[in-house]
């Protein structure tokens, strides 16, 4: 037990950076025009969380649950585990995910495409709209190839991102339990991010921000319908 | 790691001499290293492959890797160490041993790492596998996991003929009280540590107990992961970096380590041909006496 308390954050980086963001690449160039087809699926399940019909609330929960299932094959399967002996686990969580999103969101009708409050939805909205808007972006502003873009549907930290923000969003019930793995990720995203000192770390950041606020103002709005006393009553 | 030099004119044209093959011409092996309990000669400079080697399924990286093996190759060098932690990288190193036809020309140091004692076995098998070795030459505990259950299983496979040496690892100072009573108690043939002109804990105790044993020793992190190097690339190397020969900080650096009487090899890693080049250009020339080694400490330290 001695020997693995004596590792260090920055030893289980077992790549370095220009490996990491290649990945993408490889991917991208691989299985083009999937990951493209669904970085716009992601930007449709944004514009499906305004508000709406019933369908829409399955609808986005089906959407999540293929981009779990794509990210959790395409990176963290066939790419990722070749670099992070880690990957084949966390492969095996992007697909338990998957089916909890269909699961909870599909079968069990927990997600809706109206949120509870305007002003509440804003920070994830934001959130939602930075990772469908601007991730993809990153790699060609801080010099790498255009090729490396992150695409939510490939990309673990953008699909991790973009759903807890979307099911902070749409959740009705059981939102917790599907949070749980997307702001896990998150958490390993911010450590590996951070160690690599890449500027992502801070795009991440800000998404998991948004959606912490969102919950908090969420949480505030329901306290407060519940304490206002009934004037009819 | 773009300017790795930081030249004086004169270091300048004191290197040129250890760098004369250039960049295409095989260069003449550098002086080697006996290792204390065989007595067989090693060159004194290898090739780490953490994090440099673990380049996955990419093409064009693995062929990167394979071009700075063949570098290294020609340019003398025999050791390559890796490990089971470091994912893709024993594979990288299998397939640059393949393309280039060199299994036989490769000193083999890689490690065990894994809890269990009963899946060492088979973890040193695949690793085996992945290298496309016959044996290994050298297997090492990594970070001393687990060293109760798998040394005796090592000593049993090098009396076998299954390997030829047995040895023990940390780095970064980890757990050097319990590294030096295993050192003490049990028959090894290598010792891997950190050691560069910055982290010379080991100089205290461990190097003597290495040499009073008959302990070879492996160098490893002689640049910190590169971090000595970005720390130092913009500082002037001292004019008297060309009495030993030293072009630049990289050869600076590694003449240090491998000066010291106790160290066989030291294991610097790269991905750049021309850094592989210059690292054994390092081991050839000549080296810092102690009076020159106490006088690259107080230089680097002052930096």
């Amino acid at each position: 037990m001695d020997a693995w308390l004596s590792y260090g954050l920055s030893d289980f980086l077992l790549f370095s950076p220009q490996t990491y963001f290649r990945q993408f690449a490889l991917i991208n160039e691989a299985m083009f025009p999937l990951p493209l087809l669904l970085q716009a699926l992601a930007a449709a399940l944004l514009l499906l969380t305004g508000n709406g019909a019933r369908w829409r609330g399955r609808a986005v929960a089906i959407g999540l649950c293929l981009l779990w299932a794509s990210s959790g094959w395409l990176f963290h399967w066939r790419s990722y585990a070749a670099i992070n002996w880690a990957a084949a686990w966390f492969a095996l969580g992007f697909a338990a995910q998957s089916a909890l999103l269909l699961w909870l969101g599909v079968a069990a009708d927990a997600m809706t495409a109206t949120a509870r409050s305007t002003t509440a939805a804003l920070p994830a909205r934001a959130a939602a709209a930075i990772v469908v808007l601007v991730y993809p972006l990153l790699a060609l502003a801080f010099g790498r190839p255009w090729q490396e873009a992150e695409l939510i549907g490939v990309s673990p930290d953008a699909t991790a991102a973009f759903s807890a923000a979307t099911i902070a969003l749409c959740a009705t019930r059981g939102r917790w339990l599907l949070l749980v793995l997307p702001l896990s990720w998150c958490a390993i995203a911010l450590l590996t991010l951070y160690v690599m000192r890449a500027f992502e770390f801070w795009v991440v950041a800000v998404c998991v921000a948004g959606v912490v606020a969102t919950l908090i103002a969420d949480r505030r709005a329901h306290r407060a319908r519940r304490t206002v006393p009934d004037r009819e009553g | 790691m773009r300017s790795r030099h930081t030249l004086s004119r004169r270091a300048v044209l004191a290197g040129a001499l250890a760098l004369t093959a250039g960049p295409t011409r095989a260069q003449a092996a550098p002086p080697s290293r006996a290792i204390p309990s065989s007595g067989e000669k090693i060159p004194p400079v290898g090739l780490g492959t953490w994090i440099t080697f673990n380049v996955g399924n990419d093409p064009a990286a693995r062929d990167g890797c394979a071009a700075v093996m063949q570098a290294f190759f020609e340019a003398g060098g025999r050791m390559i160490d890796s490990s089971p932690m470091y994912a893709s990288s024993q594979d990288t190193v299998g397939y640059g041993l393949a393309k280039l036809g060199r299994r036989d020309k490769v000193f083999s140091a890689e490690k065990v790492w894994i809890s269990s004692a009963e899946r060492g076995a088979a973890q040193i098998e695949e690793s085996r596998r992945e290298w496309g070795v016959p044996r290994f030459d050298l297997m090492q505990v990594h970070n001393l996991v687990s060293w109760r259950e798998h040394l005796p299983r090592l000593q049993e496979m090098k009396s076998a003929g299954r390997l030829r040496y047995v040895g023990i690892t940390t780095s970064e100072g980890r757990r050097h009280d319990e590294f030096e009573r295993v050192m003490a108690e049990q028959a090894l043939d290598f010792i891997q540590v950190t050691y560069n002109v910055l982290d010379r804990e080991v100089e205290r105790r461990i190097l003597p107990l290495a040499r009073e044993r008959g302990i070879a020793v492996i160098a490893n992190r002689p640049f910190r992961q590169k971090a000595l190097l970005l720390a130092l690339r913009d500082k002037k190397l001292p004019d008297w970096a060309g009495e030993i020969g030293a072009a630049s900080w990289a050869q600076f650096v590694l003449k240090f380590v491998v000066s010291h009487p106790a160290i066989t090899c030291a294991i610097p890693a790269t991905t750049r041909v021309d850094h592989v080049r210059e690292n054994l250009a390092a081991a050839a020339g000549p080296m810092p006496d102690e009076a020159l080694r106490r006088r690259m400490v107080e230089y680097v330290e002052a930096l």
